[in-house]
């Protein structure tokens, strides 16, 4: 193949690519339009996570009065990390996904040249974006009101908890 | 050649049965039984690329039914169906993107947000650019009066104003083939106007093909020259709606304001009496009679106003399912 003739299909590679992350950006910034708009309902879905750090006070005064193989802090530190991964980890597909089907709005979706999935993982991944400031400031709070909590965790460390969460996200999906 | 191409089509899907109870519960549970049900059968018909046709019939007759199977939403029992050269179910990328479905009273647009972003993840579906989007939505929002509208979340919406929006991000990458199924139910007449008067210029300026399924009778009269009439699954009828209205109404409705002292019995004698109150009265006149009945009530009778018209629409196709097929 000549270099002429690679020219074009490079480029309608490239503009392809170039709509495709379009479409993305699109979808993250109107689902994430959509998770903000009731403000006081994605306050209660963070406040709804919070079980993790009413079982760390209870495992925290054990570990005060008993013996286990945790210091108190770092029970501290594990359920504050659990109240973090569920918050990554919240998938509802199957039930948004059931609603759809029953009311009759997937029909317009399998129409579409998209499947429908997408819709449903960027709505997941926008929603993720709403709910992390809050979360944000809730860890924020613990700490102002706990500082001997605080612990910078290594490279490593946040690479493999990272990697984990997506993965856990996956399988939930 | 034609653009929609349907042939010995059929649909039999299952249906499952539960009696009532525990028992029935358990059973349907664990051994569930169906009875099948032949929604659509052996349907054939063709439409020619910019025609606007009337898919119409009661209730459960599998109007839906083959609009699912011509959109690729479901796959047919029997029979072929040929888009636009495609095949529906396979669903081929190109084909989604020449086709649109829009159904009555089944909403697209994302309810919380205005419909603007709704129609942003449309555009950017179908790859169009910034420009062409802004230009597309600004023309469509025009043609159907809503251009202010889009900035409103859609539950704020009027039913008309929701349904205006729906159609307008059906119809952002302007399909060549549009399936709308009940577009204007629910809504008031002024919206109905609205949704047709759209319909047709849509059709007028890009060419479309339309199949639209309407239980108000106005939808047909105002964008369809042909019809087709399915009943129980079958198709009954295939041709023009004036060709029908010919054909199962025989007869013409003939209104005249009286002289008070004519009696209902002198009345008689001129066609069947359909309504006679106060000095108004209503007679159902066969065609071929009309012009010499028309004559003789005027030279006979002290008429103040005499209109004739035909009968509606309605009346005409609830004879013909009532009938159950064409004579």
């Amino acid at each position: 193949m000549s270099s002429d003739q690679k020219q074009p299909s490079r480029q309608s590679h490239r503009s392809r690519l170039a709509k495709r992350l379009h479409l993305i950006k699109v979808l993250i910034s109107v689902y994430y339009a959509y998770m903000v708009e009731y403000r006081a309902e994605l306050l209660f879905w963070v406040l709804s996570g919070t079980f993790p750090l009413i079982l760390m006070g209870v495992w925290a005064e054990a570990a005060r009065s008993g013996q286990f193989g945790l210091e108190p802090v770092e029970f501290v530190r594990y359920f504050l990390a659990v109240f973090l991964v569920r918050q990554f980890t919240v998938v509802w597909v199957v039930w948004e996904f059931e609603r759809e089907v029953v009311e009759g709005r997937l029909s317009p979706n399998l129409l579409q040249p998209i499947d429908p999935v997408w819709r449903h993982f960027f709505s997941h991944v926008a929603e993720r974006f709403a709910r992390l400031p809050l979360a944000a400031v809730l860890i924020g709070l613990f700490f102002l009101l706990y500082p001997e909590a605080i612990w910078l965790p290594s490279f490593r460390t946040i690479a493999a908890g990272s990697l984990a969460i997506v993965l856990s996200f996956a399988c939930g999906f | 050649m034609s653009l929609i191409r349907v042939d010995h089509l059929s649909k039999r899907y299952p249906v499952a049965i539960k009696q009532p109870g525990l028992k029935g519960t358990l059973q349907h549970f664990f051994r569930r039984t169906y009875r099948y049900i032949e929604a659509v059968q052996d349907v054939s018909f063709e439409i020619q690329p910019g025609e606007i046709v009337g898919f119409l019939g009661p209730n459960g007759a599998g109007k839906t039914t083959t609009l699912k199977m011509l959109t690729g939403l479901i796959h047919p029992s029997e029979g072929q169906v040929q888009v636009a050269g495609y095949t529906p179910f396979e669903r081929q990328t190109d084909f989604l993107r020449q086709i649109t479905l829009v159904m009555g009273q089944k909403q697209q647009l994302l309810w919380d947000l205005p419909a603007m972003d709704s129609l942003r993840i449309n555009a950017a579906i179908y790859g169009l650019s910034e420009k062409e989007f802004h230009y597309r939505v600004a023309e469509l929002a025009e043609m159907l009066f809503l251009a202010d509208k889009l900035s409103q979340p859609v539950r704020k919406l009027s039913l008309g104003e929701r349904m205006k929006a729906e159609m307008l991000a059906a119809l952002l990458h302007r399909p060549q083939v549009l399936f709308l199924d009940e577009p204007t139910l629910g809504l008031d007449v002024n919206a109905q106007v609205a949704v047709r008067g759209f319909l047709q210029e849509y059709n007028q300026r890009y060419g479309a093909t339309v199949l639209l399924t309407s239980h108000y009778m106005a939808d047909i009269t105002a964008l369809c020259q042909r019809v087709l009439l399915i009943y129980q699954g079958q198709m009954i009828y295939d041709g023009s709606l004036d060709k029908l209205l010919l054909q199962f109404a025989p007869y013409r409705e003939v209104k005249v304001e009286l002289d008070c002292q004519v009696s209902s019995n002198d009345l008689a004698s001129y066609g069947e009496l359909k309504m006679f109150e106060g000095c108004v009265a209503s007679l159902i006149v066969r065609r071929e009679a009309l012009t010499p009945t028309v004559t003789r009530m005027l030279a006979e009778l002290d008429i103040k106003d005499l209109t004739v018209s035909d009968p509606p629409v309605e009346e005409v196709i609830g004879r013909v399912f009532q009938a159950g097929a064409i004579a």
